[in-house]
This record gives structure tokens, C-alpha cells and sequence, in this order.
């Protein structure tokens, strides 16, 4: 009997009650009060904040997929809102994040008020603590800018909120608000920062990243959107701001196509680095159907016409005819182009990845057997490096700048033209051209101006400035309201093809879209204290 | 109530059998009796006095007085008995005998005492007339013990006797054309015709609607007749097993406010929903699963062999409150085999099933695709793709090299393969031992054409009990579970599959791999191991060591406790290597060998491995007893505590040389070429619980329950709750005044109340935390980043259900027509939801979940059941259930809608919002007419201006309230015994559900760009020529089905799930081979299938993810011996 009774009891023992049985710590998380008092663990922290600033090589592509230069195939799921005008305050938290940007950014713009709020008490050696004070200043107001273009004065939101706090009343700051916050902060971080980072710190924030944004930012700030009376100091400032970069040891790399696949050369201000375990989808993803990619990336005939003619004529003219002066041959239409338009657009011909691409209906690039063939007649070149695999996962390596000279001088030669200083302009626009052996341009007054635009197009494409340029410089309700167009190449002898312009797509413009709409939900939120922005009410 | 008395010739004995709940009391007495010839004890009836008065009523109506005022009761046959001769009685404290002498003066009857039992017959029976001859024999149970105590009649007349202590019975002076009737409380009644035979030896089959039939209540067991809760019970001996591997599919149909729906999946990964009475949160729903008393999650019911379980019960209402805290979505609990005693019985079963997918998504042929490839160019305004000659050619055939007509359905899909599921079970015991041993094993063959996939299991399982002694019992629950499961890389393999052009080859005529999809060849997938595969290797282990021990000071009172280990490990492994397509070279003639397409450049290799650990003890003091005959307690109090420990390892190497080893250590040397991981999680829950069961005289009945439950997932303050049930029974049948009816076999009115948690949120929401993740790269390296946690809400805590439910049971016609209604309310509150409504995303705070949803449900379930016996050759039960949920969401801080018809707020959970499609545009002019999208052309949808506002946009999506989840469910079983044979049926249907049939099949139907569709988009297209056509225009740019009610189907459907038929070989045959039973039968699952996904060829419960398997169709062969 007593032996069953012990039985008894062990088995009960080993439920026995336990005081703390349920005081379990997280095993994969730290406590916040490791993390403030520890240098490394708040530099991982100012590291993940980078991730702040969208790029250009993931699903959106920037703003570029919503802009005339490339026709985002993979879009009919994504954007067709967009594509199609049924874009709304409500429906726009469903595209892509450099577009649908408010979320992302204020979530980042809370990490960084966390930040700046401990900061102060960590026991933290205080050249160390400047220098990451400074980063984060550079990010946050990389962050702010985008919202600023895209959106136009925005809150500023400089504390901590805690849960049980009203959020509402919360109202927009001006443009001008945001914009003299985000100079601050930029100025701080030119303060402490070094000029360029190297190292294993490159591509962490620099002093030059931290200008060169500066000129874009004091640039648009200049453009007729934001200086209806065309406030000259405005461009000065831009002017000034650009000129600061133009002799830091920056020199054009030599060849356009291969600038954007090398880390690191001579031309990068600011970059983003990207490496094989942890890389990008956008390798695949733009390589022509017909090299087994997906072919998502498709250069608009908008953007194909903007290329010069080697003798620098465009082989348009405006009213659509072909231009007498440039040798364009219609039936024959790739020959003595701009070479930026063979480093940017893969058209039907074209050698990539050892064979000669072939766009027309039975080529085997516009062959049935992919999820997506062109719908424009062409695929990208740019940005895609031939030597990297073509596979589903995220293998692409090549960098995605955010800053580099070329746009530094065409930059400068935009504020220097609003100056007066036609010549200077044109001096830089002339270095751009030359990097590729194009023709210097000689003109003057407003056909100048329209040059430096369009070589802004022509340079900068795909690079997430033609979305801003054109509604900055308030041309969009023209040039937007031009249909997508693409080309369809027919086989009609060996080696002999016809090409024929279609409609990708119509387009209609209107003055709601300078800015997006703040989403509906937040205006709700706010107790209505938000204002949203024109025509999207 | 009948009753009826049964003489004996022989003189001196009688039995008695009264229908009722005495009648437990009579089986033992009768036991007594054969067995030891009866002492009569007179002990009550010599102590007991009775007073009453008495005037002109009817003897039946004495006899009832003389019931209530004392214990005794009375057993007599109001054939033979005048029981309706109206009697007076004056007695005051007077011993039985007088009052019953008294009542009996004269009138040829006499009655005989037993203890409390009073026997009346009339004094001189007449012997029966046609004297002739004898016949004895043996009766046993099924496992061949023999039976004491069995009543045995000859038909029609009132000569009988019970057997004797050995299960014989002798009964002389039979008329020659007699039927022998043998009949046993829970066991099946018998008839034999006797003919010429001196023998008639019987085996009694246990009853499966026994009255007395005992479920599982969760810690305990309880008289299905005094059950108090809403509980669905499914015996596994009653239900036919359904041949698919998935125990959780084979279910669908067979219980009220069950809702089964079968997702597809992939071979060896079934994917199944399983809802108790509907989606009652916005979060999990899952129930929680509880296998032999304790918690077990691994993977629901679905990879249990049904072999090795006794039963199955659902607790739907605040009979699950005993669970507390994880008790809110419903509780499974099973219950496997034990042994009983007896000498061994060793069963075993073979099923062969050939097995294929029930539904083939229907694509549209080369000819259909490329036309439609044509019209799409054409109506952008660009040359079409194919010539007429060639369309021709596809039409035809006549090349089927060049231009082929491929269905890679058709060339990746076995129609039929093989599955087989063997088990091999021993069961028995002694009084000191018993035991159920069980191996079960299950093989499916590779669903792919030539493929490699494998997918085995292995379940093992002992259950040992042992008497130390008369007060000390000890178990031993013990159950190994090994699955090996080789898939291919199927990730892609459904977008393969549709949109590949029909117009490639998968192969060419010489056999090698053809381009496919741009290097994808959904053959290649899924026939070469190197393109990639996923083999999971797992292992689940449980034990349970238990102790009962009945403390002998106090009667009833009893201690027991438990303890058990489970230990799950997952071991998995997936590679991606070098496989190859072949491009062929129309001016070179060659084939040009090509690495297909993969996810990784170089071979790679993933290994992961997880093991789980659990430790459950648990303590229960309890104490039955019934007092005075009429009350009983069945209370008890418990302890249990868990512990949960995780730890996982992963590892990877890329660029592997060669394929021939795929072991990480012969993956590449270069670090950077390498990567490893790992992680650790604890969990652990602490409870206190008890029951109160309180029964008067099995009449009323009540009950209390609680949990007070403790979950390591909230903070201190909030950890513990708890979660009270209360319910009550009124045994209405049991009163006096329904033995007026007849009719009625059994009237039970029930209802219940409970308050019970759902906890399946993620743990330490309540700490503010850091977690590594948003990596960055610096020069080309990557380098950790650090992520804050979301606002810590010190307040997290459960959501609670508070679940009535109000129930009415009844059994008519001696169990011919049963009938179970349930009323159910159910509100769900503290919801873990983020304050959407109120904290904008402009504060940037990563919104922790808070405790402020709520969502009612409510519905009805019914369950109709009819069994007849028609003759002792042909019998039938049928069996229907239906179940109504609705659920309406009633808060769950939604941001305003712009438009009242957006609100998710007073819909179901799971309502979307759709665009409506009112119709096609038939023309420009057409198109002009209605408000449209940029870019709308003939052939578009047209899209209803819900606002009317003239504009199409997100505004006009309108909120449709049918969910995949449906708001009915029934079924219907049938079951047919004729003879030897046995027929049954399930039936399972649903209504009131909304199914997504066509956005993950084909959202996009632009055959140029995108590939092949379903040929439903063809059947009836917008053409040029057919501008009335009904389905819209290839190349709908922009127009993507998804989002749109047209890619929404009516989720209703009917199906014939499960049908066999089986043959029970004749025992005299089977006799001679020493084998005691033996059943071959045919079984079929999912047969037929009427629904509105038909045409397009999908599965109507899996909706439309193509990556996923149709469910089976299976048709098997199965035999079970028993020895």
C-alpha cells in the first residue's frame, strides 16, 4: 500500500504546481533595455532604417512604371488602377510602395524619432553617436522629400506617440515647412558626415549623399510647380547646391551602359549595394521572355522616340512627321541612334545574351510559352547584366543609384539656364553628351530649355526622375495625356521587317495628378484634420 | 411503458426484461441469478413497510404508487396480467407481502420477491400445447466469450429462459416451426428458425444505438442519455471508413455543425478546413484537438489512422468551457482502442484504392487558344499570330509534332494510381491486463505521371491498462507516427500547367524534354527529381503514463494522474539541382540541351530540422457516487500544467559540383556559398479545473463546469481567466406522465451557457522587443539590421465566446426515428484585432493587437436519424444532419466606408468587396451607353456604377456577404443491411457560399501575353461576330476577372462523398479457417459531385488555387479478417 501511495504522489509531484511555470522570456528577442545601452545592437538598429528609401529594382520599379517611359507588363495585376483612371484615395494603399509611400515612410519616421529620443541617454562614445545621429538625419530627410514630391507638405511628425494618446488633430505641415525641416537636417549631416564613405561603410550616408539630394530637392523646389513667380534665388539656391558636388572628385564613367552595373565607380554619389544572398529580383524579371526572364520592364515608343539621331536630330518633329534632318528611316528605325538608347532598350534585332532578339509575332521573344511578352515591341537593357543567372529567386547584384554626377550637371545646367547662364548650361549638358559621343548642342532661349529637358529624359531614364520632371516642369498635361505607345514588328523577308505603331495603352491627364492622394483612411483618422490634396476629395 | 413477463416451463425461474433505465439493474440481477441459482435475500422486502391509500384505481396504477413510495419495482406481462382491474389498498407501515397478498387475493396470480424486484405471473401458466422437442446451445459476444444472462424466447410465445453462467441454454418441448429470439442489453437482437436443428449456437453483435451508448465530455465520459451538452459523436464502429488517407476529409457530412471543406493541397499535404458551427473570429478558428486526454495539435485529424480510434466527439457549446482558454472554436477529442478482456482478437485490414483527380481544370485546346490569340491581336490592332492553314492544322491534327494540341493536365496527371493502407491490430486482456496493440501503414503512389514523389506513413500505437490491485489501475498510451513525404518543387507548377500554350510540346517525339513555358516544363517538374523537390521526413512520438487509484476510505472518491511526453521532430530537406530542357534548332536539326529554368542558377540544397517537445502532467481527485438511488455525483477537480519547448536548426550550401550527393557537406566550401540558422521558442500553459455532474434519478440533470486557465502568451496581470459552463437536462421522457405516450422512447430538453477563451494569438505581444531582421548591404556585405517590435499593449488577453445553446433530443418509435435540435448563440468578444478606425498610419506606430473585436454567430443544427428493421434479413438506418451558422461581424473598428454598401461591419467574416459585372459590352456604342474605365473596348465588362456617380472606381466595389466558408452544410447517410450484405452512402452538400472559381486559375485571360485559360472563357466569348457573347474578350487589359464578381462562383454543391458496399462471409465457412469474421468491401469516395464549377473543370471546396491538387476521386478494395 505504501508503495502505491508513493506511485500516487510521484505521478501528482510531477504536476505539481509551480509559481513561475509561466514566467517565460522571448528566445528571439531582445529587451529593449539591452538594445539603448549597447553601441553595436543601436547600430543595427540606424542600419535597418536604410531600408527606408525605396529603390528601383524591386516590383515597382521606382516611379517609373508610372511614368511614359516603360510599359510595367506585370501591371494588370498591380497598377491597372492606375492604367485604367480608376485610381482612388482609397484604392491607392495597392500599389507599389515608392507610389503608395505614406504608411512606409511614417512607420520608418517613427523608428527614427525612437531613435532620437534614446539616443541622448545612450552610453555612447559622442563622436560614434554623431555620426549616427547624422545618418539618421540624412535618411529621414531622404523620407520626407519623397513625401514631399509626392505628396506636397505633409505632418511633420518629430515625437513618439504612445497608444493611448489621441492621434487626431494632426494637420499638414506647408511645403515650405517640410522642405526648411528636411534642409535642416540635411545641413547636419553635411556637417558631420564624411564627404564620400569607403570602406565597409560604403553606401552607408555620406556627406556629398546628403548634398546631392540637396540639389535635387532645391531644384524641384525651383520649377515652375513649386515657384509660380519664378523666384530666382529659388534657383539659385539649386544652382548653389549642385555646384557643391561638381568638383568632388566625381568623374562620368566612361561607358553609360556598364554605370550601372558596376558598385562603386567613379560616377556614384550615393548607391545602394546589393550582393548575391541578398539581392534583386529585377535581373529576371526584366530579361526578354525569350532568355527565359519575364520581360515585365518594357521601354515605351515614347521613350524610343526621345533617342537622338547620332547627329543629334530627333528623328521626329513635334507635329509626329518624320524629321527631314535626321536620316531616321522608318522601315529601319534602330540604326545611328543615341548609344544610350542601345545601352537602355532591347528592340527587335538587337544582339542580349548571344543572339539577336526577335519581337515580331512568332519571334522567339514575343512567342506564346511566357506569363508576359512585350505588349510595346521592346524590353530593357539598362539596369540588366547579362553575366548574372536567370533564375525566380533575387540573384541581381547591380547597384540601383540614387545619386550620380550625370544628374548633378543636369541639374546644375537647369538652374544655371533659369540664371541667365545659358552658356554654363549648355557646358554641362555638352559633358553628358560627350561621355557618349553625341553632339554638342548649340541652342539657346526656350529651345534650350526644351534640350536640357529632353536630355533629362533621354539620360535619366528609368531612373525614377521623368515621373517628377514632368510635373515639376507642369508639362505633363501634355506629355501624360499622350497614349503609351509600342511598335509591331512584322517578318516580312529574311532579315526584313515592317514595323507598325500601336496603342498600348490611352491616357488621360488631369490636375489631380501633380500629387497623389493621401489614402482616405488617414484623412478619416485624423478627426478630418488632414486636408486632402485637390481633386481627390 | 410495456412490459412484459416471461414464463419458464421449468418452474422455478423467472426473468424479466423492463425497457428502461432500470434495465441495467435487471441485466446484473439476471446475471445473479443464472449464475448462482439465486439467494433470495429477502433483506428489503422484510425491513421495507409501505403506507398508503388507495381507492379505485387501476392495479398498473397500485403498482406505480407502490414504485414511487418505496424501491420496489415491479416486472410483469399485461398480457397475461389484468393489470387494469380496478383495486383498493388501505395499508399503514405493512411488510410488501401483506399489501401485495391482499391486492392478489383470488385472482390466479402470483408474485415472487427478489430483494426489491417483484415478479408477478399468473399462477398456473398453461404449458404450451404441440409438445415436441429440445434444443440447446451456446451463446457468446463477438470475440467468441461466452454471454451470460441472454434472454432467450421462442417467437411469439412467453417460453423463454436467460442462459446460464456459461452462456448455455436449454429449452425443451419447442414447436418444430419455432424462431428462437436472443436478445441482451447492448447487444443486437437475434432470431434463429430452429428447423430440424438440435443446436442453434449464437453470436450477439453489440449494439451500435445502444441507449446506453457513453461519450467522451472531455476529462470523463458520459450516459449519451443525460448528456446536457451539444455534442457530436462519432463512433468509428458505425461510420464507414473513407478511404481517402485524409481522416479529416473522410469526416465531411457525418456531424451537425461540423463544416469539412477539403482544400486540395499537395500529395501528402491536404490541405482541410475544418469549422465547428462557422467562422466564429477573425483569427484562428481552428478547434483545438485533444487526442487521449491530452492536448494535441499536430496536424488536426488528418494523419490519424482511423483504424486505431474508438471515437470521435466534438464538443460545440460550454461543454468545451472544461478547456478554457483554448476552448472558443470547439473541441475534437479522440479516443483511441483500449483492450477489453477477453481472449485476443486480432484484426486485421487491407485496402487497395486507385485513386485520381475528381475534377481536371478544363483548358482550352490549341485550336480555341490560338484563335483566341488571333482575336486578341486583332483587336489591338496587330497582325495575327497564326495563319489560317496553321489554325487549321491545329484544328485537325494532322501534324501533331508542329502543331500539337498538348493538355499538360493531360500529360502530368494519372488518371488513376494506387494507394494502400494495411493495419494490423491485436486487442484483448485479462482482469489484471488489457491491451490494444495497433500497426498501421499507408502508401500513396506519386499523383504525377512517371513521378517521384512518395508520401508513407507508419502509425503505431499501444494502450495498456493494468490492475495492480482492486484499488490501483495504471495505463500506458503509447503512439509513434512516422510520415516520409518526397513532393516535387510544385510552387510554380500550376501557372505551368494553365498557361503554357497548348500549342509546345511537353516532349518531343524522340523523348527529350521539350522548351515548355520558357524553360519551365511542367513535366520536366514534376518527372526529374533535379529540377527540385521538398522531402519532409517526420516523426511524432506520444506517451502517456496514467495512474487511477480509487481511495478506499471514502466510496467514490478516487485520485488519478498523468503524465506525458510528446515529442515531434520535422526534418526537411529541399533541392533545386540541374535539369534540362532541350531546344530544338529547325535549321540545324539539333536539340540543343538547355539547363531549365529554376528558382536557383547553381544546385542548392535547404535542410531544416525542428523538433518539439511537450510535457503535459495533469492531477484529478474525483468522486462519484449515487446516494439514495436517485442522486448521483459525478464532481471532480483537476490540475494541469504543460510545458511546449521548439528548437530548430536550419542550414543551406549553393553551387553543388555534382548531383550525385545531395548532402549539404558536398555543397560548396566557399563560405559565402553557405548559410545556417536557428531558433528557440517556449510556451507553456498552467490550469485548475473541475465538474460538477449532479443526476436525480437519471431525471435531471445539471451540470457545472469550469476552467481557470493560465496562458504564458499574456501578461502577468491578464494571465489567467476564468471560463465557466453551466447546462441542465430534463429527462422528460422519464416522467410519469409521458408513459402515457408511448410513441416516445425518449424526450430530453437541454441547454447550456458557457464562457470559454480563444488564446491562438502570438505570445509576449504585451513586452516591447527587438528582433534582427531588415538587413542592409554595405559595400556588397550584408549586415544585420534591428527591428523594433510593435507597441507593446499591456492589456492583451483573450477573446472570449459566450456560446447558449439550447437543445431537444428525441427518440420515437422504439429508436426509429431519432431527432437532436440545437439552437446556437454565439458572441465573441475581445477579438485581438488593431484599432483600424482609429490611429492613423502617420503616427507610425506598428499597431500591437488589442482586445476590441466582436462578432456574434448564430445558427441551427438538426440531426435526423431512422433505423428499421424491416426482417432479421433487411435492415436500413438513414441519418441527415444540417447545420445553419451565420456569423455577423458587429465591431471590429473599421475606418468608415465611403459607401454604406462597403461596410464589412454587420456582414459575415470573410465578406470581400467585388466589382459587379452586369454584362459584356456588346459594341462602342454599347460602351458609350454605361459608365466604364479608360480603355474600355467591345468585349469588356461592364462594371456596375454601384454609386452611380458616372465613374467607375474603387467606390463601386460592393461587398458580397458569402464566404468560402458556407452557411449550410448537411448530410445524409444511408445504410442498408441485406443479409450478408451491407450498403452505405454519405452524402454531403452545402449552400449559402460564395467560391472563387476562376482568379487564381486564370485572372488574366490574355492568351497572347499571358498563356492558355480555361476553356470556359471561349464557350460563348465576346467575338466581333458574337457580340451578345456572354464572356468577355481575350487581351482584357487592365480588366482582370480577379477583383470582380465574375470570378465568383455559387460555393453550393452536393455531393456523393463516400458509398460501399461490403459482403460478411458466411461464419460457417469462415469457421473452418479458424477465422472468426471476415468483410471484403468496395468503397468509393467522391463519386459524384453537382456544383457550379463543373464546366471549368475545378473542385468546387478547393476554390481555384491552382498549385494545389484536386482533391481525389478513390475507389478501393478492402478486406477486413478478423481471427
Amino acid at each position: 500500500m505504501k508503495k502505491i501511495l508513493l506511485f500516487i504522489l510521484a505521478i501528482n509531484l510531477l504536476a505539481s504546481c509551480n509559481k513561475d511555470f509561466l514566467d517565460l522570456k522571448p528566445l528571439n528577442l531582445l529587451s529593449e533595455d539591452v538594445v539603448w545601452q549597447d553601441e553595436k545592437l543601436i547600430n543595427t538598429f540606424v542600419t535597418a532604417q536604410y531600408n527606408a528609401i525605396p529603390h528601383g529594382l524591386d516590383g515597382g520599379g521606382d516611379v517609373a512604371i508610372y511614368s511614359d517611359e516603360v510599359w510595367f507588363q506585370a501591371n494588370r495585376g498591380l497598377g491597372w488602377e492606375w492604367a485604367t483612371d480608376a485610381i482612388t484615395a482609397d484604392n491607392v494603399t495597392s500599389m507599389s510602395v515608392s507610389f503608395n509611400y505614406w504608411a512606409t515612410a511614417y512607420s520608418y519616421i517613427n523608428n527614427m524619432n525612437v531613435f532620437f529620443e534614446k539616443i541622448e541617454s545612450a552610453p555612447v562614445e559622442a563622436s560614434s553617436k554623431n555620426q549616427m545621429i547624422a545618418q539618421m538625419k540624412f535618411i529621414r530627410a531622404f523620407v520626407y522629400s519623397r513625401l514631399l514630391w509626392n505628396y506636397g507638405g505633409v505632418p511633420i511628425i518629430d515625437k513618439v506617440f504612445n497608444l493611448s494618446e489621441s492621434f487626431q488633430g494632426v494637420t499638414r505641415n506647408s511645403y515650405q515647412e517640410v522642405l526648411n525641416y528636411i534642409l535642416s537636417d540635411l545641413n547636419d549631416a553635411i556637417a558631420t558626415l564624411a564627404a564620400k564613405q569607403t570602406g565597409a561603410n560604403a553606401g552607408r550616408a555620406s556627406g556629398d549623399a546628403a548634398r546631392a539630394l540637396k540639389a535635387r530637392l532645391l531644384l524641384y523646389d525651383a520649377s515652375p510647380l513649386n515657384n509660380p513667380t519664378n523666384d530666382l534665388t529659388k534657383w539659385q539656391a539649386a544652382s548653389d547646391a549642385s555646384a557643391a558636388l561638381l568638383n568632388s572628385g566625381y568623374s562620368l564613367y566612361p561607358d553609360y551602359g556598364k554605370l550601372f552595373l558596376i558598385d562603386g565607380n567613379s560616377e556614384i554619389i550615393f548607391q545602394r549595394y546589393f550582393n548575391a544572398s541578398a539581392g534583386t529580383p529585377f535581373n529576371s524579371w526584366a530579361t526578354t521572355t525569350g532568355s527565359n526572364g519575364r520581360g515585365w520592364y518594357t521601354p515605351t515608343q515614347n521613350l524610343v522616340d526621345a533617342f537622338e539621331m547620332t547627329n543629334g536630330e530627333l528623328p521626329f518633329l513635334a507635329d509626329g512627321t518624320v524629321n527631314p534632318d535626321s536620316g531616321y528611316d522608318p522601315s529601319n528605325p534602330y540604326i545611328n541612334r543615341d548609344p544610350r538608347f542601345y545601352a537602355t532598350v532591347l528592340y527587335n534585332g538587337a544582339m542580349f545574351r548571344n543572339y539577336a532578339i526577335e519581337v515580331y509575332p512568332g519571334g522567339r521573344d514575343l512567342k506564346p510559352g511566357n506569363d508576359a511578352s512585350t505588349l510595346t515591341g521592346y524590353y530593357l537593357r539598362k539596369f540588366v547584366d547579362p553575366a548574372q543567372p536567370i533564375a525566380l529567386g533575387n540573384y541581381g547584384v547591380n547597384p540601383w543609384i540614387f545619386f550620380r554626377l550625370g544628374e548633378v550637371y543636369l541639374n546644375y545646367a537647369e538652374a544655371q539656364f533659369q540664371l541667365g547662364h545659358e552658356d554654363v548650361a549648355r557646358t554641362y549638358v555638352n559633358l553628358v553628351r560627350t561621355r557618349v559621343g553625341m553632339p554638342d548642342i548649340t541652342e539657346s532661349g526656350a529651345e534650350l530649355l526644351v534640350r536640357i529637358w529632353h536630355e533629362r529624359q533621354v539620360e535619366l531614364n528609368y531612373e525614377g526622375h521623368r515621373f517628377r520632371d514632368v510635373r515639376r516642369w507642369k508639362i505633363a498635361p501634355q506629355t501624360e495625356s499622350l497614349p503609351i505607345m509600342g511598335t509591331q514588328a512584322a517578318l516580312v523577308a529574311p532579315g526584313k521587317y515592317t514595323y507598325k505603331p500601336v496603342v498600348v495603352s490611352k491616357r488621360n491627364w488631369s490636375d489631380k495628378l501633380y500629387y497623389l492622394p493621401i489614402p482616405r483612411d488617414e484623412i478619416i483618422k485624423s478627426g478630418n484634420s488632414l486636408i486632402q490634396n485637390p481633386g481627390w476629395q | 411503458m410495456k412490459k412484459f413477463g416471461l414464463y419458464s416451463p421449468s418452474g422455478h425461474r423467472y426473468a424479466v426484461i423492463k425497457k428502461g433505465l432500470i434495465i441495467v439493474k435487471i441485466t446484473l440481477l439476471l446475471i445473479l441469478i443464472s449464475t448462482f441459482n439465486l439467494l433470495a435475500t429477502d433483506t428489503y422486502s422484510q425491513t421495507a413497510r409501505v403506507s398508503l391509500k388507495l381507492n379505485q384505481i387501476s392495479l398498473k396504477q397500485a403498482l406505480k404508487e407502490i414504485e414511487r413510495s418505496s424501491e420496489f419495482y415491479f416486472l410483469y406481462n399485461n398480457e397475461l396480467v389484468d393489470v387494469e382491474r380496478k383495486v383498493d389498498i388501505e395499508a399503514k407501515n405493512e411488510q410488501i407481502n401483506t399489501i401485495l397478498d391482499h391486492l392478489f387475493a383470488n385472482q390466479g396470480v402470483k408474485y415472487t420477491v427478489y430483494d426489491k424486484q417483484i415478479v408477478i405471473s399468473p399462477a398456473n401458466m398453461p404449458l404450451p400445447q404441440n409438445v415436441q422437442r429440445k434444443i440447446a446451445g451456446k451463446v457468446t459476444d463477438q470475440s467468441g466469450a461466452s454471454l451470460p444472462g441472454v434472454t432467450v424466447v421462442v417467437k411469439g410465445t412467453t417460453t423463454g429462459l436467460i442462459t446460464d453462467g456459461n452462456g448455455n441454454y436449454s429449452l425443451s418441448n419447442i414447436p418444430e416451426n419455432a424462431v428462437l429470439q436472443f436478445s441482451f442489453i447492448g447487444m443486437k437482437s437475434q432470431e434463429f428458425v430452429v428447423g430440424n436443428k438440435a443446436t442453434v449456437n449464437v453470436a450477439m453483435v453489440e449494439e451500435t444505438i445502444g441507449i446506453e451508448e457513453v461519450v467522451a465530455i472531455g476529462y470523463g465520459t458520459q450516459k449519451k442519455t443525460v448528456v446536457t451538452g451539444a455534442v457530436s459523436a462519432v463512433n468509428f464502429k458505425e461510420i464507414s471508413v473513407s478511404p481517402t488517407p485524409n481522416l479529416t476529409q473522410g469526416l465531411a457530412g457525418q456531424m451537425p455543425g461540423v463544416i469539412i471543406n477539403s482544400r486540395g493541397g499537395r500529395f501528402g499535404k491536404e490541405v482541410t478546413d475544418i469549422f465547428i458551427r462557422g467562422k466564429n473570429t477573425i483569427n484562428d478558428a481552428t478547434p483545438l484537438y485533444v487526442i487521449d486526454g491530452v492536448v494535441r495539435n499536430y496536424e488536426g485529424l488528418d494523419r490519424l489512422d482511423p483504424n486505431q480510434i474508438e471515437s470521435i466527439t466534438i464538443l460545440k457549446d460550454a461543454s468545451g468551457a472544461i478547456y478554457g482558454s483554448q476552448a472558443a472554436n470547439g473541441v475534437i477529442l479522440v479516443t483511441t482502442k483500449r483492450g477489453i478482456k477477453g481472449k485476443p482478437i486480432i484484426d486485421f485490414s487491407f485496402n487497395h484504392g486507385f485513386a485520381g483527380p475528381a475534377r481536371q481544370i478544363k483548358m482550352a485546346d490549341s485550336y480555341t487558344f490560338a484563335s483566341k490569340v488571333n482575336l486578341e491581336n486583332t483587336l489591338k490592332g496587330l497582325a495575327p499570330q497564326y495563319t489560317d492553314a496553321e489554325l487549321q492544322k491545329f484544328k485537325d491534327g494532322s501534324d501533331p509534332v508542329k502543331y500539337p494540341n498538348t493538355n499538360w493536365y493531360d500529360e502530368t496527371l494519372r488518371k488513376s494510381r494506387s494507394q494502400e493502407k494495411t493495419n494490423l491490430s491485436v486487442r484483448g486482456g485479462t482482469d489484471e491486463v488489457k491491451y490494444f496493440l495497433s500497426l498501421g501503414m499507408l502508401n500513396q503512389d506519386d499523383p504525377y505521371i512517371h513521378g517521384f514523389g512518395l508520401n508513407k506513413q507508419y502509425n503505431m500505437l499501444a494502450n495498456i491498462d493494468a490492475n495492480i490491485n482492486k484499488n490501483l489501475t495504471v495505463s500506458f498510451n503509447f503512439s509513434g507516427r512516422l510520415d516520409d513525404i518526397i513532393t516535387p518543387f510544385l510552387n510554380d507548377f500550376g501557372d505551368h500547367a494553365i498557361q503554357c500554350f497548348p500549342t509546345v510540346l511537353a516532349k518531343y517525339p524522340n523523348g527529350l524534354y521539350a522548351d515548355g513555358r520558357g524553360s519551365n516544363n511542367a513535366l520536366l517538374m514534376v518527372q526529374d527529381k533535379n529540377y527540385g523537390y521538398d522531402s519532409y521526413a517526420k516523426a511524432l512520438i506520444t506517451n502517456t503514463l496514467g495512474a487511477a487509484y480509487n481511495i478506499p476510505w471514502v466510496k467514490g472518491l478516487s485520485l488519478s494522474g498523468s503524465y506525458s511526453y510528446d515529442y515531434y521532430k520535422e526534418y526537411q530537406k529541399q533541392y533545386y539541382g540541374d535539369a534540362y530542357i532541350y531546344k530544338y534548332n529547325e535549321t540545324t536539326g539539333e536539340y540543343v540541351k538547355t539547363r531549365a529554368s529554376s528558382r536557383t542558377p547553381t544546385p542548392e540544397l535547404s535542410n531544416s530540422w525542428t523538433q518539439s517537445v511537450v510535457k503535459t502532467a495533469h492531477s484529478k481527485l474525483a468522486f462519484k457516487r449515487t446516494i439514495a438511488e436517485k442522486h448521483t455525483i459525478d464532481a471532480f477537480l483537476g490540475y494541469e500544467q504543460s510545458k511546449t519547448d521548439v528548437v530548430s536548426l536550419s542550414a543551406g550550401r549553393k553551387q553543388f559540383i555534382s548531383g550525385a550527393i545531395q548532402e549539404l557537406f558536398a555543397g560548396s566550401s566557399d563560405k559565402n556559398q553557405q548559410s545556417n540558422s536557428g531558433f528557440a521558442s517556449e510556451a507553456a500553459y498552467q490550469n485548475y479545473f473541475g465538474r460538477v455532474l449532479y443526476d436525480y434519478m437519471n431525471k435531471y440533470m445539471a451540470q457545472f463546469q469550469f476552467r481557470y486557465d493560465g496562458s504564458q502568451n499574456f501578461p502577468k496581470e491578464n494571465r489567467f481567466g476564468f471560463f465557466p459552463g453551466i447546462s441542465a437536462g430534463w429527462l422528460i421522457s422519464k416522467e410519469a406522465f409521458m408513459e402515457n405516450v408511448p410513441v416516445i422512447d425518449h424526450l430530453k430538453l437541454r441547454a447550456s451557457w458557457g464562457k470559454m477563451g480563444n488564446d491562438k494569438v502570438a505570445a509576449f505581444q504585451y513586452l516591447r522587443s527587438y528582433g534582427f531582421g531588415n538587413n542592409y548591404s554595405f559595400n556588397g556585405t550584408v549586415v544585420s539590421g534591428l527591428v523594433q517590435s510593435g507597441v507593446p499593449n499591456p492589456n492583451i488577453t483573450w477573446e472570449t465566446a459566450r456560446t447558449t445553446d439550447i437543445g431537444l433530443e428525441t427518440r420515437l418509435w422504439k429508436g426509429q426515428l431519432g431527432l437532436e435540435m440545437d439552437y446556437f448563440y454565439t458572441k465573441r468578444e475581445n477579438i485581438l484585432t488593431k484599432r483600424n478606425a482609429t490611429v492613423p498610419s502617420y503616427v507610425g506606430l506598428t499597431l500591437p493587437n488589442e482586445n476590441i473585436g466582436s462578432v456574434e454567430n448564430q445558427g441551427f443544427e438538426l440531426l435526423l436519424s431512422h433505423n428499421h428493421e424491416i426482417n432479421k434479413d433487411f435492415r436500413y438506418t438513414l441519418s441527415g444532419n444540417f447545420t445553419y451558422a451565420h456569423s455577423n461581424v458587429l465591431d471590429i473598428d473599421e475606418v468608415p466606408q465611403q459607401e454604406a454598401y462597403q461596410k464589412a461591419t454587420g456582414m459575415p467574416i470573410g465578406s470581400y468587396m467585388v466589382y459587379e459585372i452586369i454584362g459584356i459590352f456588346d459594341d462602342a456604342a454599347d460602351v458609350l451607353r454605361y459608365p466604364h474605365l479608360a480603355g474600355t473596348a467591345p468585349g469588356d465588362l461592364i462594371r456596375r456604377d454601384a454609386n452611380n456617380d458616372g465613374v467607375i472606381n474603387s467606390f463601386d466595389r460592393v461587398r458580397k456577404g458569402l464566404t468560402s466558408i458556407p452557411e449550410i452544410q448537411y448530410g445524409l447517410t444511408l445504410r442498408v443491411g441485406y443479409k450478408q450484405f451491407e450498403i452505405a452512402a454519405t452524402l454531403q452538400g452545402q449552400a449559402r457560399a460564395s467560391v472563387v472559381g476562376l482568379a487564381g486559375v486564370t485572372s488574366f485571360y490574355e492568351p497572347a501575353s499571358v498563356g492558355n485559360f480555361v476553356s470556359w472563357f471561349a464557350e460563348d466569348g465576346w467575338t466581333p461576330e458574337n457580340p451578345t457573347g456572354t464572356r468577355p474578350r481575350p487581351g482584357l487589359y487592365g480588366q482582370n476577372v480577379g477583383g470582380t464578381s465574375m470570378a465568383y462562383f455559387n460555393g453550393a454543391f452536393l455531393r456523393l462523398k463516400n458509398a460501399e458496399i461490403a459482403y460478411n462471409l458466411p461464419k460457417a465457412l469462415l469457421s473452418k479457417f479458424n477465422v472468426q469474421a471476415c468483410r471484403v468491401f468496395v468503397t468509393g469516395y467522391n463519386l459524384i459531385s453537382l456544383d457550379a464549377l463543373k464546366d471549368l473543370g475545378i473542385d468546387i471546396e478547393m476554390g481555384a488555387n491552382p498549385d494545389n491538387l484536386t482533391p481525389d476521386r478513390i475507389i478501393n478494395i478492402g478486406v477486413n479478417l478478423t481471427f
